[in-house]
């Protein structure tokens, strides 16, 4: 299976393909450092999307090119990025305003775990972790909506959604999404329904990678996304 | 709000409300003075006798 697996499985760009078309317009989102981010990048066109960083500014957009840099204008991830019109820059009391306020309609995040309950573990493995929560405890619960995009098992192939997270929690009971390399699944009163998944695996494969009971309400699309 | 400018039309640094909080704008070209109004003893809505 795991051969077989590996070509089932969607690559990172293909993950936040599909997270990408779920964005709204005219919705403001806040995505996480590192892969998150790369949602931005699989916008779909004709979508106006309002981005959010924790360090101060709204109405971001793509990262400028090597050289057109202004270092003055970054990301909370400390990376360079332009202005769109209509931007604003804040300081943090009313950045995290917006976050806590719950004027964020979308908080995209990375996962370590995910457990059918909501909890998210996101920040430290645990022991010997590097912590580095930043503004994700406050995002995972200020949201209207929280995802993340996630590989749906571990390096070594251990389901990375659980019955109950064993990693310490970024937020408990937060996750409404999750879009794997296997799967979407949303979050619906502590269990997770299964949404889609790829027409070549079976329902028991997927069930068999997961860490917790897979429901289905019977709304289950095929899982496609195009190469990238 | 008195001028309704195009998306961009504020200097993000200038911008002191964003528009995250904002659910609805009235533009008011011409708004009345609030200090000139109380020295005339005017008040809304107008008293009934």
């Amino acid at each position: 299976m795991s051969a077989q697996l590996d070509q089932i499985k969607l690559s990172n760009a293909q993950i936040a393909w599909r997270a990408a078309q779920d964005l709204e317009d005219g919705s403001y989102v806040n995505l996480g450092i590192g892969f998150p981010e790369m949602i931005a990048r699989f916008q779909p066109e004709g979508r106006d999307v309002i981005y959010h960083t924790e360090n101060g500014v709204l109405g971001f957009g793509a990262a400028p090119k090597p050289g057109e840099e202004d270092w003055d204008l970054i990301n909370a991830g400390k990376k360079a990025i332009t202005l769109k019109p209509g931007a604003a820059f804040f300081h943090h009391a009313d950045s995290f305003a917006m976050v806590r306020g719950g004027h964020l309609d979308l908080a995209v995040l990375g996962a370590y775990q995910v457990a059918e309950t909501g909890d998210l573990a996101n920040w430290s493995t645990g022991a010997g972790g590097v912590p580095a929560v930043g503004g994700a405890m406050d995002l995972v619960h200020g949201a209207r909506r929280v995802a993340v995009v996630t590989d749906h098992v571990t390096k070594d192939g251990k389901p990375k959604l659980l019955k109950r997270c064993t990693m310490p929690l970024t937020g408990v009971g937060c996750v409404t999404r999750a879009y794997t390399s296997l799967a979407v699944i949303d979050i619906v009163d502590r269990h997770f329904v299964l949404r889609e998944k790829p027409a070549a695996m079976s329902f028991d494969e997927l069930q068999a990678l997961t860490g917790a009971t897979l429901h289905v309400d019977g709304t289950m699309a095929d899982l496609i996304v195009p190469e990238l | 709000m008195k001028r309704l400018l195009p998306s961009g039309g504020i200097d993000p640094e200038q911008v002191v409300t964003p528009g995250i909080f904002v659910d609805a704008v009235v533009e008011v070209p011409d708004p009345a003075q609030e200090e000139i109004l109380n020295r005339q003893g005017a008040f809304y809505p107008e008293a009934v006798a």
